[in-house]
């Protein structure tokens, strides 16, 4: 009976793992861990889907799913991996489960008149270095969705996202080897796209 | 370096991920092809123009969303946490109670202790056979037999491998080994998958809206 208590309590103390402890608090019911994930993570899970699915309203509804799985499993997140590596597991597979059934859109330019750009640079800036930064992040906004998934992907996690090589080469599963040919294979082809368009 | 420089080592050379020494010879032949150095400027500028998009702000109605969809879809935290919750409440309050629930927890335990045993019997005793090869007895299987594991209903392909009915094998989303970490945390997720590695073979499954290839 004494080692029942002592398990009870030991599941509800902390362990020096803090990524381990949201997971637990989350397991026993705690809406604020949830709320925590949700703020550190929304706005990364938001842009990797926006980036992936190339549309604001497909990333709306990705990263939505994405939650409702994070709610789902964050209880099993074990720690063997911090829990952003873990949470950018899930965005990118859910990703690519929702978008590979269409083989993930890769538009032409021709057709884009989303009126993205809106959001994309920050208004404080001189208006002439505005309008330049609007056009280049819009044409490489474009670009992008040309590139295939798997080195899209890559691109997006080390020049977006500001991850290192080790970091993506965690995230994906892959040897640094690959994620170094994989990013490189990505910006060439937006390095021929680019020119082509100008 | 004799040849023309790889677009991978232009990139990685952008990002310092070149030794020293290949560093060194990736200038000096930078110094006299025009060609690579034209190359490597336009990767330069496309990774200033990546690096110029600023992030979008998720709009502000979808904490609000997400909250909904959980509350409308999402099953509560499991039973025996909110038993276990609730027990370490009343020690507090009520020592007889405390006992009871005392009780109750300990057939409880020894219940899901059992039960956790057999499964990780079972899985011991399973999973390493996907890896062996299968013995010659069990290779042939015509395709098209049926069999229903898991709850799901599989049939065996012509390519070999067990396929989940209704599923469509393009969007198979990613390959998963067993063996993996990742592999090892998708059969605590859902234990009942042990059952379907105890087939020793690939097979091509739906977890929750991903088509994933088991091996
Ligand atoms: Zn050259």
């Amino acid at each position: 009976m004494a080692a029942i208590m002592a398990a009870t309590s030991a599941a509800t103390s902390l362990s020096s793992n803090p990524d381990l402890d949201l997971a637990t608090r989350h397991r026993y019911g705690d809406p604020k861990a949830f709320e925590e994930v949700y703020s550190r993570y929304a706005q990364m899970i938001f842009n990797l889907a926006y980036r992936m699915s190339g549309k604001p309203e497909e990333a709306e509804d990705l990263t939505q799913e994405i939650f409702l799985r994070i709610h789902r499993h964050l209880a099993r997140f074990n720690g063997r991996s911090a829990l952003k590596t873990w949470v950018y597991r899930v965005t990118l597979n859910h990703c690519r489960s929702k978008l590979g059934r269409r083989h993930y859109p890769t538009q032409p330019l021709a057709d884009e008149n989303d009126g993205e750009g809106v959001n994309l640079v920050d208004e404080s800036r001189d208006p002439e270095d505005l309008a330049l930064a609007r056009d280049a992040s819009r044409q490489i906004s474009l670009a992008l969705r040309q590139v295939k998934p798997v080195f899209r992907e890559a691109v997006v996690l080390r020049d977006l996202q500001g991850l290192s090589y080790d970091e993506i080469a965690e995230i994906l599963e892959v040897r640094v080897g690959t994620v170094r040919s994989r990013i490189a294979r990505g910006r060439d082809r937006l390095r021929v796209v680019l020119e082509k368009s100008s | 370096m004799t040849s023309h420089a790889s677009a991978e080592m232009l990139s990685a050379y952008l990002d310092q991920q070149l030794v020293a020494r290949e560093a060194r010879e990736l200038e000096e032949h930078l110094e006299t092809c025009s060609q690579c150095h034209v190359r490597l400027e336009g990767l330069r500028k496309v990774i200033d123009n990546l690096r110029s998009i600023h992030e979008l702000s998720p709009p502000s109605t979808l904490q609000q969303a997400v909250v909904r969809r959980i509350a409308l879809t999402d099953e509560p935290p499991g039973l025996l946490d909110r038993f276990e919750q609730g027990l370490s409440l009343l020690n507090r309050q009520n020592p007889i109670l405390a006992m009871f629930g005392v009780v109750i927890a300990l057939v409880l335990f020894i219940y899901l202790f059992s039960y956790n045993l057999k499964l990780h019997e079972n899985q011991n005793s399973t999973i390493p056979v996907i890896f062996q090869d299968p013995p010659a007895a069990i290779a042939d299987i015509a395709a098209g037999t049926r069999l229903v594991v898991a709850d799901r209903s599989l049939v065996w392909s012509a390519e070999g491998y067990w396929l989940e009915e209704g599923i469509d094998v393009g969007a198979v989303s990613h390959s998963l080994e067993i063996d993996s970490s990742a592999g090892s945390e998708l059969l605590a997720a859902h234990p009942k998958l042990a059952e379907v590695a105890a087939l020793g073979r690939a097979a091509v499954i739906n977890i929750e809206g991903d088509v994933i290839r088991l091996e």
